[in-house]
Parts: C-alpha cells; sequence; structure tokens
C-alpha cells in the first residue's frame, strides 16, 4: 500500500481531507453570515418577511442620525475605557502583588479564577442582587458603615454605567492578574535583586524595570480585554436591560433591539458591520501603537 | 554592618505584611459578591436582607429542592448539556485532525485560514445572530437543541484548532521522524504517537469549549424560547414574574456555576491559554 506513495503526495492528500471540512464550516458559519450581513444591511429586510427592497447606503445614513445609536456607539466606549483602564490598573497591581509576596500563590490562583468561570449572565444576577437598593449586599455592607442613605446603584445614568463596570471588572480583573503573573513568572530573577541593590523602591522598580518588560503581555491582555468587552451584552441584560433611559444600552444591546424588538433587519445589520469595523479598527489601532513603541 | 543588615530586612518585611494584608483583603473583595449568591440560596428569603448582617439567620434547603420539583429547570439543564456535548464533540472531531495537520504540515492558505479562525473568536456575537437566526427559521432549527449545538461550533470550532496547534508543535520532530522511517503513515502518526502525547491537551480543550457552551448566553437567549431553553436563560424566567425569586435565583446560579467552577478548576492551567486564544505559541 505504502509504497505507491511518497510522504509528499500523502500530505497533500491528507492536508486536502482535512482543510476541506474546515473550509466548509467556516465558509458556513464565519464567512456567509457576515457577507449576508453585509448585503442585509443594504436592505430594508425585517423579521420574518421575506420581500425586501434594496436601498443603497440609507440604513447607514439613518444610522448616524439616530441619537440611539449615537448614544449606543458613546455607551460601548465608556464601557471600553473605564473597564480595560480598571482592569488593567487592578490586574498589574495585584499580579505585581501575588508575584512579590508568593503567598499561597497557588490558592490565590484558583479562588481568582471563580469570577471569569461561571456565566457572563451569572455575574450580571449577582451584580443586580448585590446592588439592589433597598436589600442588596452593597447597599447593607453601606449602612452598615453609617452611611444612611446609599444610592439606588442602577436608578441613574451614572451609576448604572458605573455599576456595569465595577461588575466587568470584577469578571475580568482576573484575566489579566493570571497573565501578567504568567508574564512575570518568565522574567528573570537577576535585575530584580540588581535594582534593590541599587536601592530602588516598590515604585521605580516596577514603573521603570517590570512594566516595560511586559510590555507584550500587556498589549495582548488589552486586546484580549477589548474582544471580550464588545460581548458585555449578558451583563446590560441582567443588571439593567439597558436602562435608565437607554443609558447602558451598548452597540450590541441596540443591534438585539432593533432587530429582535423592532424587527428591522436590515437597519440592525448596518450597525453590526459599523460593530465589526469598530472592532477591527481598535485591534489595528492597538497593534500600530504597540509596534511604535516596540520600535523606539 | 551587622544592625544595618538587620534594619534593612526587618524593613523589608514590614513591606510585605503590609502587601500581604492588602493581598488579603481584595481577595475577600473578590469572592465576597459570590459568597453572597451562596448565603442566599442557603436561607429563607428576605432574612438574610437585614442588618447586621448574618451568615445563616434562617436556613434552608428549599430553593434548591424548589429548583428540582420543578421540572423546568430540569430540562434547562439537561438542555444546556446535550447542546454543549453536541458543539464540543463536533469542534473536537473537525478541530483535532486540523489542528494536527495545521501544526506539521506547511501548505499554501495555512496562514490565511488560520486568521479566519481567529475572526470566529474575535467577531462579536451580535454579527452572526442575525443571519443564523434567519436561516434557523426556515431550516425549523428555532428553539431545537441541535440548531443551538451548531451555533456553538461557531464559539469552539476556533477555540479548539487555537489552543491545541501548540501542543502538537510541542511534539518533537524526532519521534515523529523515528515513526516515518519505521514506515507510519500521517494518519498512523497522528493516531499512534501524536494523540496519546496530546491527550492531557485534547481533553482540558474540550472541557474549556463545554464551559464556554454551557456559559452562553446571547445565542441562547435569541434562538430558543421554551423546548430549547438552557440554564442561562432559564435562570431569568425566576426573574420576569411580579414577585422576583431571589433565593431561587441564587439556587439556580450556584447549581448552574458549579459544574463549570470545578471543570475549570481542574483545567485551570490551560484555562487561561483558552481564553487568550492565540496570544500563546
Amino acid at each position: 500500500m505504502r509504497t505507491h506513495l511518497t510522504i509528499k503526495q500523502e500530505e497533500k492528500i491528507v492536508t486536502t481531507a482535512v482543510i476541506i471540512p474546515v473550509m466548509i464550516i467556516l465558509f458556513i458559519f464565519i464567512i456567509t453570515p457576515i457577507i449576508s450581513i453585509f448585503v442585509f444591511s443594504l436592505t430594508s429586510a425585517e423579521l420574518g418577511f421575506t420581500e425586501f427592497n434594496f436601498i443603497g447606503l440609507k440604513n447607514y445614513i439613518k444610522l448616524f442620525q439616530a441619537n440611539r445609536f449615537q448614544e449606543a456607539v458613546i455607551t460601548t466606549m465608556i464601557f471600553l475605557a473605564g473597564s480595560i483602564i480598571l482592569q488593567m490598573l487592578l490586574g498589574i497591581g495585584i499580579a505585581i502583588l501575588i508575584y512579590k509576596t508568593k503567598f499561597l500563590r497557588g490558592l490565590m490562583r484558583t479562588i481568582i479564577l471563580i469570577p471569569m468561570i461561571i456565566s457572563p449572565i451569572i455575574v450580571g444576577i449577582i451584580w443586580r442582587i448585590i446592588l439592589m437598593p433597598s436589600f442588596g449586599g452593597l447597599n447593607l455592607i453601606l449602612k452598615t458603615f453609617g452611611i444612611s442613605n446609599p444610592p439606588p446603584w442602577l436608578a441613574s445614568i451614572f451609576l448604572a454605567r458605573l455599576s456595569i463596570i465595577m461588575a466587568a471588572t470584577w469578571e475580568w480583573t482576573p484575566f489579566v492578574i493570571l497573565l501578567v503573573l504568567a508574564g512575570l513568572e518568565s522574567l528573570p530573577e537577576e535585575p530584580f535583586e540588581a535594582l534593590k541593590i541599587d536601592g530602588a523602591n516598590f515604585f521605580q522598580e516596577n514603573i521603570y524595570y517590570t512594566l516595560p518588560m511586559l510590555k507584550n503581555v500587556i498589549y495582548v491582555v488589552i486586546v484580549f480585554r477589548v474582544i471580550e468587552c464588545l460581548k458585555i451584552f449578558p451583563l446590560i441584560y441582567a443588571m439593567t436591560r439597558g436602562g435608565p433611559a437607554d443609558s447602558t444600552a451598548d452597540l450590541t444591546y441596540f443591534i438585539y433591539n432593533e432587530s429582535f424588538k423592532f424587527f428591522k433587519v436590515g437597519y440592525a445589520s448596518a450597525s453590526s458591520i459599523i460593530l465589526l469595523l469598530i472592532t477591527v479598527i481598535v485591534i489595528v489601532v492597538l497593534n500600530r501603537t504597540f509596534k511604535k513603541e516596540k520600535a523606539i | 554592618m551587622s544592625i544595618l543588615k538587620f534594619i534593612k530586612k526587618k524593613h523589608v518585611n514590614i513591606g510585605n505584611i503590609i502587601k500581604t494584608l492588602v493581598l488579603i483583603v481584595v481577595m475577600v473583595l473578590l469572592l465576597l459578591p459570590f459568597l453572597w449568591i451562596l448565603i442566599l440560596s442557603f436561607n429563607e428569603e428576605l432574612s438574610v436582607f437585614n442588618i447586621p448582617i448574618k451568615l445563616f439567620p434562617a436556613p434552608t434547603f428549599k430553593h434548591y429542592i424548589d429548583l428540582f420539583i420543578e421540572a423546568d429547570f430540569k430540562t434547562y439543564f439537561s438542555n444546556s448539556f446535550l447542546a454543549s456535548i453536541l458543539g464540543v464533540v463536533f469542534a473536537v472531531v473537525v478541530g483535532v485532525p486540523a489542528a494536527y495537520v495545521f501544526s506539521k504540515i506547511s501548505f499554501k492558505s495555512n496562514k490565511f485560514i488560520f486568521m479566519l479562525l481567529l475572526l470566529s473568536r474575535v467577531t462579536p456575537g451580535a454579527v452572526f445572530v442575525i443571519p443564523f437566526y434567519v436561516v434557523f427559521m426556515k431550516m425549523g432549527l428555532i428553539d431545537n437543541i441541535i440548531g443551538l449545538g451548531l451555533i456553538f461550533i461557531v464559539i469552539t470550532f476556533g477555540l479548539v484548532i487555537w489552543t491545541l496547534k501548540p501542543f502538537f508543535d510541542d511534539i518533537p520532530r524526532s519521534v515523529e521522524e523515528s515513526a516515518k522511517i519505521d514506515g507510519c503513515s500521517i494518519v498512523k502518526t497522528l493516531i499512534k504517537i501524536a494523540l496519546p502525547l496530546a491527550t492531557p491537551g485534547i481533553t482540558a480543550v474540550a472541557i474549556i469549549s463545554f464551559i464556554f457552551c454551557w456559559n452562553e448566553f446571547f445565542f441562547a437567549m435569541i434562538l430558543t424560547y421554551r423546548e430549547a431553553t438552557t440554564a442561562t436563560v432559564g435562570i431569568l424566567s425566576l426573574m420576569e414574574f411580579e414577585h422576583i425569586r431571589w433565593g431561587s435565583i441564587a439556587a439556580a446560579s450556584i447549581i448552574t456555576s458549579l459544574p463549570v467552577i470545578i471543570m475549570g478548576i481542574a483545567v485551570r492551567k490551560y484555562f487561561v491559554r483558552g481564553l487568550a486564544t492565540g496570544a500563546f505559541k
């Protein structure tokens, strides 16, 4: 049997046999949906109706004039900036602490998995319960400490947005911690000792040495945080349903509302394309900034 | 000199003690939200919502028993389980050989396909859901476990290939070369040598994929409404009524989380790798 095939021929056959199913799946599940969403975005299609007309870029024009869309973009940006800045600061800080103290490191690593391992919808539910105005856990604690009139967390625009950011930070800071910790552990030990001999204090050491050394890890973490932060929908759905006054409705929530509540598939598809563009642009920009710094 | 050393040493220790204390506080704060739900699930409703806060003001297993008496929740869990298994099995069957080929054989469109796979990880679900909904409606796959399992392929497929490739990369060339010299075909080398060596990786990836599917909410909420409702969607149905049953919601959250917490801890070394798909070589 074997003598009939050279290794090269065999490789070709195996590759084809394996790659064709992969291509088919990619085509059906990734490429076709993206293309069809683009086609939908040029039509007046509505959910459940079979008739629709091509209306060119009208959906996009309407979109950019719509207040709700502009707000959704702004909300998305607020969530991105707020939660990523918080997560990075906390995550890097805690990772350095764990690395320096060497205190129960294995146990810490396991405990902090919990927020990121449970379903995002459950994270949302947990925070909804914690933030309930009259008897939520947070306000009970605040009252215990003598703050007699704690705020209704999910009822005002600013606090509702802050609450979503808090929940996202709770959920994903562990991810930052674990990756940065892995990065720290891969650094050589000697420079740390040299810095100590030179008399560098905790902050000098970290700002001038540790962080620059971790640049690649930090870049990877930010990229993944951005990707994940655009999928924040379950938190919003469980905690605020986009309210109050649409202030926590990000782009995904906007798309969900337009397509499955108002059945405007064409219109929603146009915003899906914008969401996809934003995702790609953010990742490309991040890539550029970090590559540039590397050159210097 | 020795006194100086002593002071310096002591100074470092004080710093360390402060750092450790900060760390402990952080960890407690991190666990607190989850513990709060745990307490809620084991107590009579409303009893927990009093000051001063007590751990077990009125202990009960009622909420858990209620969940299992209500037939709905059993269905939710089995739906979650079946759809997740479907998503995992499919991704592993197609993904494992694919990861092997990507690792060992260089071919023309190798890089291109690999990047496309990353696209499935990067693209927000909101982009996919409308076309899937339209097609599923035509095919009668709405509110269908098989339909949901198919959707989960979007989540698991890229994950399996991206995470497994490094495991195959790690197998030294020499091992496979010697197999080749012994006359093993590529398929035989994969089955006899690569698969056994990569088994821990494959198991871990399968478990991580399962966790991702089990936790999925966005697609499950939109593409199911009664028959195929999963646990993550089912919990919310406890919130829809006028009287929100916080105790049951807490118990359901705990039960839904427990399997993935156990699985996640079992594969914790690989879990972060899986989340940061593509970042590790």
